[in-house]
């Protein structure tokens, strides 16, 4: 097991630029995944750890050794790297059977037949692929497809697995099973992993530490709870959380010796914590964060201490299982409530609260979070 | 309205079924017919005979030989061509620059008329004007003048060397498309495996490339046993009875000896040994897509 | 580089010469004057006088020493075999891949196994047949027997090409209140006219090159190009010049062809070969 540090590294396709100076260094053991949008440089980078692209520029250390590094002339091909890569597609190879499948990694390496049976042997047992060995990939299903793939790039114990979007393919029940089999594997084998998604959630369950991408450039990095509770800028906050967080556009102006969110609509007072922190911004467009969960009706707040009503419209009430969704506007502002009951109905209005000690203040200009 | 749109489409269909059951099959049936009478001369005789012809076939050294040379162009242009393909898709493989210029290059052979080529080889290969011996002469490897497709002991060679010339372009181009169609994260997987170079295509791409072979593999094995423009214009054949093939001994004893009976029995030998390549690929191509 | 890929390089560029070579020797004779093909044994690499005088005499000759030029026959043989080969086709791979077709599968097994059996197994047939018709030596011999043999290559290419269309499209085009031949020829047709062309261009290569039954079938009347070039061989003699230029006349529209149509051609050649 290894540490994965990644510094300056840099990659373009043509014009378009996969990633763009990103450095990092992952733990030895840790579950680390790349957030992000589809077609955002995540599997360039994963690629690049792997040795299947070279990058222009920057380095990419495997422990103490340097295995990347064009400026240095540096370029270590994958087959020396001890890394393991699973495929969206799993990459099954059609023409051998699951057995071969999963021994390829150690026969090409000329290990021992009698070696190769017991660790192949071993691996399907843990993964229960065991009845399976005598198939070809054609003849099995997606989830026992993955398993495979995982097989293959387990059996022969790399420092660092590399899975790219391994649960894409899978259908929604699957992928919520598998989800929680994977971190329990990981955390027994306590391998370096390195796991690729645009799934929030599968990140935030699965994940020890995140990082969010887009168009090649990091967002944030940092522990699914910081990311929920801390979003560094307004792209984190939305990306993150499901439904996704509101934002109203807003003026911050001073008014009787306080300071208030002007949004048109409605005017918010600013809490005292964190007037100092906004003390600066007078005058400025600002955007406030809420999630729908930290809005609530009337009738069911109780114990929270600061708190601002506003009285929209209800829109549409959307039930999604255990809580409903309370879609409400006021003029043009939309915002979406999280709710357990509701005593509104679709086009009265409601009195909502704001837990004003949940909002988050991003500058519009940067889009950067303040706090 | 559904129907009636279905009718008249059948129709064609009919109509194009009816067109190729007597244009392909009554007529291969006409030929066996033929085959089994004693038509020789130009007045049609059906007088039935049975099987002398073929008695006759395997009792006469030009059948014999032309049945050799059918199995040695088979036996060194099929294996030739696939290998030379494969190893050039292979190569152009390696994300060479340039490819698209070397696959149209390659490929431009097998646009041309076997004619055109044959006389293009006719010509290149000529003794005293060639451009082949003038090169040689001018070079210094005099020694290596030669008659080529005129003498006996070479000129079937000759012969295999234009062919492989002419279809190496169409395997090279079946097997890269095979190759293609592997999935790069296939590749990708088998890199991070740890197979590299000739591992990875020993072991992950060339398995895979049986669905191309074996197309490939019928059309050549089909092209040489039916060959025929290309060896009546290059060599007709000669010199002697060197090149000689099936097809070729069959138009000569038809139609310049009008022996239409012991034609019809050459013709019916290439029919059935064409069946016996084509038959059961066509039969498990069909069965694996139904699959 | 690493020396291997050099090496693969070289390898590369010497079977492009290779397969370079006879073609371009094609060109360069064919605008040799005589006086220079003469020089022998001094071959040169360019025609110092570059001259149409060769493709001049063979184009003459073409009109001279036969009854009609063969590349006139050769133009209408081959442009009406393919006209027929596609009013007939298109309706009927159509109906191929739209109806389901009992047994469709068997249908397309009989018209393939068609392409691969030795055309010579059909001499003698074709021989009788067309001296019956008493259509020996006429253009009409040639149409009717290569529509013949280019059909079932259509239908099943054509059937292959339909197979992933759109039908949906159809659908909806029927929905929207065509009938079924206005659907055909606004929705499907327009969409299709890639697969078509490339169906045109093999048969019409096919006509255009074929040579067997163009020699049996024909003495002086309806002599196709090939022919002429096979004979010129003969006649000639030594007239490489002559020669030369007829290939090329007999090549250059395969060649403009194949660069309108260059990938279509290439996924035409590979149809059906890649799937396991």
């Amino acid at each position: 097991m290894v540490s994965v540090t990644i510094k300056d590294l840099t990659k373009q396709y043509g014009t378009c630029v996969a990633v763009k100076d990103l450095n990092l260094e992952i733990k030895d053991g840790e579950f680390f995944v790349f957030l992000g949008p589809s077609g955002c440089g995540k599997s360039t980078t994963l690629l690049c750890i792997a040795g299947l692209v070279k990058p222009d520029k920057g380095e990419v250390w495997l422990g103490n050794e340097l295995v990347t590094s064009p400026e240095r002339d540096i370029y270590m091909t994958p087959q020396k790297r001890e890394v393991a890569m699973v495929f969206q597609d799993y990459a099954l190879y059609p023409h051998m059977t699951v057995f071969k499948n999963v021994a390829f990694p150690l026969e090409v390496r000329g290990e021992d037949k009698g070696e190769i049976m017991e660790r192949v042997k071993a691996t399907a047992e843990l993964l229960g692929i065991s009845q399976l060995l005598d198939r070809k990939p054609g003849q099995l299903s997606g989830g026992q497809r993955q398993r495979v793939a995982l097989a293959r790039a387990m059996v022969r114990k790399p420092k660092v697995f590399l899975l790219d979007e391994p649960l894409a393919n899978l259908d929604a029940k699957l992928r919520v099973k598998t989800r929680i089999e994977l971190k329990k594997l990981q955390q027994k084998l306590g391998v370096t992993t390195i796991y690729v998604t645009h799934d929030q959630v599968e990140a935030m369950t699965m994940a020890d530490r995140i990082m969010v991408q887009k168009d090649g450039v990091t967002e944030q990095i940092g522990t699914p709870d910081e990311l929920y509770n801390h979003p560094s800028n307004l792209f984190v906050a939305g990306f993150i959380g499901s439904p996704e967080m509101n934002f109203i556009d807003c003026t911050l102006i001073e008014e009787g010796n306080r300071l208030w969110l002007d949004a048109k609509e409605f005017k918010i007072p600013v809490p005292a914590k964190i007037v100092p922190e906004l003390k600066s911004y007078i005058g400025e467009d600002l955007t406030m964060g809420i999630r729908p969960e930290d809005l609530y009706e009337r009738e069911s707040v109780k114990g929270i201490t600061q708190k601002n009503a506003l009285r929209m419209t209800a829109d549409i009430i959307e039930p999604v299982g255990p809580y409903l969704l309370l879609h409400l506007s006021k003029g043009r502002c939309p915002l979406v409530a999280r709710v357990k009951e509701t005593t509104a109905r679709i086009g009265q209005e409601v009195d909502i609260e704001m837990d004003l000690s949940k909002i988050h203040m991003f500058d519009k200009k940067t889009t950067e979070a303040i706090i | 309205m559904f129907t009636k749109d279905r009718l008249i489409t059948s129709l064609f269909l009919l109509l194009s079924l009816v067109l190729v059951g007597h244009f392909v099959y009554f007529c291969i049936g006409w030929n066996v017919f033929v085959s089994l009478s004693d038509w020789k001369g130009l007045a049609p005789s059906y007088n039935i005979v049975g099987f002398d012809q073929y008695l006759r076939l395997f009792h006469d050294p030009v059948f014999l030989t032309s049945l050799k040379n059918n199995l040695i162009l088979i036996l060194l242009f099929v294996p030739g061509t696939l290998f030379l393909g494969l190893f050039l898709a292979i190569l152009l493989d390696l994300k060479v620059r340039g490819e698209g210029v070397f696959r149209g290059i390659y490929l431009l052979p097998f646009a041309l008329s076997f004619v055109v080529t044959a006389t293009l080889w006719a010509w290149m290969y000529n003794l005293k004007i060639g451009v082949i011996n003038t090169l040689l002469g001018k070079t210094g490897l005099e020694f290596l003048k030669s008659g080529w497709i005129t003498d006996p002991n070479i000129a079937l060679y000759c012969v295999v060397l234009a062919l492989i010339w002419q279809f190496a372009g169409y395997t090279m181009l079946i097997f890269l498309a095979g190759i293609r169609s592997i999935p790069e994260s296939q590749i990708r997987a088998a890199e991070v495996d740890g197979a590299s170079g000739f591992n990875l295509y020993r072991r992950v791409v060339i398995p895979q490339l049986k669905a191309p072979a074996l197309s490939a593999f019928v059309v050549l094995m089909v092209f040489a046993l039916k060959a025929f423009d290309f060896i009546f214009v290059l060599t007709d054949g000669g010199p002697g009875y060197r090149t000689y093939v099936l097809a070729l001994m069959m138009f000569r004893w038809t139609f310049s000896k009008n022996e239409f009976a012991y034609g019809a029995a050459i013709a019916t030998i290439l029919f059935l040994l064409a069946l016996v390549i084509v038959v059961p690929y066509l039969y498990l191509s069909f069965r694996r897509e139904k699959e | 580089m690493k020396p291997l890929r050099i090496f693969g390089y070289c390898i590369l560029i010497l079977f492009f010469f290779y397969e370079l070579f006879p073609f371009y020797w094609m060109f360069n004779t064919a605008f040799k004057t005589r006086a220079e093909l003469r020089l022998s044994p001094h071959v040169t690499f360019f025609p110092h006088n570059p001259t149409i005088e060769n493709f001049v005499v063979v184009l003459r000759r073409q009109v001279t020493a036969f009854v009609t030029p063969p590349i006139m026959n050769s133009i209408i043989i081959s442009l009406v075999s393919t006209l027929i080969t596609l009013i007939l086709s298109v309706p009927a791979s159509y109906s191929l891949a739209r109806f389901k077709i009992k047994r469709s599968d068997n249908i397309s097994f009989w018209i393939l196994s068609q392409r691969m059996m030795p055309p010579i197994a059909l001499a003698i047939p074709y021989f009788i047949m067309i001296g019956a018709l008493n259509l020996l030596d006429t253009q009409l011999a040639l149409i009717l027997v290569y529509t013949a043999f280019n059909l079932p290559f259509a239908v099943w290419m054509l059937k292959a090409y339909w197979a992933d269309f759109p039908w949906v499209l159809e659908e909806a085009a029927l929905t929207d209140g065509c009938n079924r031949l206005q659907s055909f020829f606004n929705v499907i047709l327009p969409l299709s006219w890639g697969s078509i062309a490339t169906v045109t261009f093999f048969t019409f290569i096919f006509s255009w090159y074929e040579f067997l039954f163009a020699l049996i079938l024909t003495r002086s009347r309806a002599t196709t190009i090939t022919i002429s070039l096979a004979s010129s061989i003969l006649e000639t003699g030594v007239e490489w010049g002559w020669i030369s230029a007829l290939s090329v006349i007999c090549t250059i529209p395969t060649i403009l062809l194949s660069i309108f149509l260059y990938k279509r051609i290439i996924s035409g050649l590979t149809l059906g070969a890649i799937k396991g």
